[in-house]
């Protein structure tokens, strides 16, 4: 493959950007769209500098992380809050996923609501506030991409997607496990699958 | 019953519309009592509504029983035109298609006998049950249809599992269990296999047979209705299935990230924010963090990484411990040989700090200066009064000491 690096006007931004850890989604409209026109040159050039960029069929691309990449405290905190709001919307009666994949939320009152319900966990996570959440929602969800903030409201972007892929694969995990317990009971009885080919 | 004039039909549906809606309403909840019924034709200004009721098939009466119930063919026309169609069961369609096979035995038993008539009756029987179970896969794909409208137009706000109810009801009680009678390796295709097979059978002993002409049409028919019923069969569930799947997946995805999240808050509550086991293609940064302590999250790591740490039961070092480890790197003859040659040194410490304090640990050091002061080797030491001296690690108080003489003769100048 040749490349020309005439043909690639946005390479160091894009690049600066990706390596910083940010997530480029379709709302990233400039950047997003050279990378998904010339996705295959990048790609390449990318992978010459020792980067895998990984582009997800959902709509987002970012630099997949190095193996055995220490798990850093920024994703950490990030994982802890959206495995918080999943439990504070499932205990409110709302659908998690739809609601996190799909919806807006008022800033000040998920932040009150999370840390009201959930202070002592997200104390653990260095998060002793509504203040220090909206802090490290706009630091880091804002600030990697994966969240937009307009006034009071919040938005999650598609690469959030990661966080709750983690959820969806120990929730089906779990799955797996109970009906493998249930097939050892039934003495081998084949058990309805999931649907869900996802 | 007498065969009923299809444009009449409509112009009676149209012009009783009230009635008949009233009458379908009340027959969702079971058979009408005929009072009840008689009741309900008041709504009419027609004269002798209830017979004209009767006639035209909208209500029949139930056999030894003084009431009635709503037309199949008539209830389905209403919930086509009124888009109420009630989901089936598919244990519903499990029976029709059983009886499809009892049909088709009596069909053979009747050749066997050569019994015409009786032929004739099952042959009628069979088709009729075919259409029948057509017409529950129609009404059934509408219902669904319906069920699906009815759920994605319900408040978003309403949790997914009680908004999509209905759907979860309908895929597990009617669509998993169609799915498992009518896939291959299921007993309804072998059951379709027989019945076809026995039907060209019975078709080709008809031919042999006079005066079956009839049969033999009604026989070319169910053939090709039997066909038309497998494929609907399959067309039906593929359609349910596309229209239902989407909405169950979306509970399903729901309810597994809701137990994914509680499952990982479990973890990070028993192994600590800092230990927790995330996924390890899950770090949304690709960079290796730094040696250098700089950020405010490194330092948060390296405090949580101070605070998961359990020292190992050592030994305490001691002088010997520390001499046997470091075996002493200066020998004390050449030591006293260089210092021969400096002589006078007017401050045996300080002369040894000079010299030896970037080579050896201060207990060699200290270990010369008495080897010196207390064996002499030939040297003459003069006490000095006490100073604090300073070595790379240490700093310390000594006897001050000058060293002027070898052997007792001062050095030659």
């Amino acid at each position: 493959m040749k490349i020309e690096l005439e043909d690639l006007p946005k390479l160091k931004e894009l690049f600066q950007t990706l390596q910083s850890g940010y997530h480029l989604s379709n709302e990233d409209f400039g950047l997003y769209h050279e990378l998904q026109d010339k996705e295959g040159y990048y790609e390449a050039l990318f992978r010459e500098l020792g980067y895998t960029l990984k582009a997800d069929q959902r709509g987002y691309y970012y630099f997949l992380p190095e193996p055995q990449v220490a798990m850093n405290v920024t994703t950490r905190r990030m994982a802890l809050l959206v495995f918080v709001l999943i439990e504070y919307l499932a205990d409110e009666g709302m659908d998690p996923y739809t609601g996190i994949a799909r919806g807006n939320f008022s800033m000040t009152q998920i932040t009150s609501g999370l840390f009201s319900k959930h202070a002592d966990i997200l104390r653990d996570g260095g998060l002793d506030s509504p203040e220090s959440i909206e802090k490290s929602i706009l630091n880091n969800f804002v600030g990697l991409g994966f969240a937009t903030v307009n006034g009071d409201e919040l938005r999650f972007r598609p690469p959030v997607n990661r966080f709750l892929d983690v959820c969806l694969e120990l929730g089906r995990a779990r799955v797996t496990e109970e009906n493998d317990s249930k097939t050892e009971a039934a003495g081998g009885a084949v058990t309805a699958e999931e649907p869900d080919g996802n | 019953m007498p065969r009923i004039e299809p444009r009449s039909f409509l112009r009676f549906i149209v012009d009783e519309w009230p009635l008949i809606e009233a009458i379908y309403e009340r027959t969702q909840t079971g058979p009408l009592r005929a009072q009840t019924l008689f009741d309900l034709a008041d709504m009419s200004k027609t004269p002798n509504v209830m017979q004209r009721l009767i006639d035209m098939g909208v209500v029949v009466q139930l056999p030894h029983s003084p009431s009635f119930e709503m037309g199949d063919f008539v209830q389905d026309i209403i919930a086509d035109l009124k888009k109420e169609h009630t989901l089936g069961l598919a244990l519903e369609i499990r029976v029709y298609l059983e009886d499809l096979n009892r049909h088709t035995r009596q069909i053979v038993a009747a050749l066997e006998e050569k019994d015409l008539e009786k032929l004739h009756r099952h042959a009628v029987a069979l088709d009729s049950r075919i259409k029948t179970i057509l017409r529950h896969l129609h009404n059934n794909t509408a219902a669904v249809d319906e069920i699906v409208l009815r759920a994605k137009t319900r408040r978003t706000y309403v949790p997914a599992r009680q908004r999509y109810g209905e759907v979860l009801e309908a895929w597990e009680s009617y669509v998993e269990p169609l799915r498992e009678m009518v896939e291959p390796s299921g007993p309804f295709e072998a059951l379709f296999e027989r019945i076809e097979r026995e039907l060209a059978h019975a078709t080709r002993k008809l031919a042999k047979l006079s005066g079956a002409i009839k049969e033999r049409r009604i026989f070319d028919v169910l053939v090709y209705r039997l066909v038309q019923l497998r494929s609907q069969l399959k067309i039906h569930l593929t359609l349910t299935a596309e229209r239902l799947l989407p909405l169950v997946r979306e509970v399903r995805r729901n309810s597994a990230v809701a137990r994914g999240a509680t499952i990982a808050l479990q973890r990070i509550r028993r192994d600590g924010f800092f230990v927790a086991p995330i996924p390890e293609w899950l770090p949304v940064q690709r960079k290796v963090a730094p040696n250098a302590v700089s950020a405010e999250e490194h330092i948060e790591a390296y405090v949580a990484d101070i605070s998961k740490f359990k020292p190992k039961p050592q030994r305490l070092i001691t002088s010997g411990s520390l001499r046997a480890q470091s075996p002493r790197r200066i020998d004390p003859e050449r030591v006293l040989g260089q210092l021969r040659d400096d002589l006078p040194v007017e401050d045996l410490l300080d002369w040894l700090i000079g010299n030896y304090d970037r080579t050896v640990d201060l207990d060699d050091l200290l270990d010369l200066y008495f080897m010196v002061r207390d064996q002499g080797k030939g040297l003459e030491t003069v006490p000095d009064g006490r100073h604090w001296y300073e070595t790379r690690t240490h700093r310390i108080e000594a006897p001050t000491l000058r060293v002027d003489r070898i052997g007792g003769r001062r050095k030659k100048r």
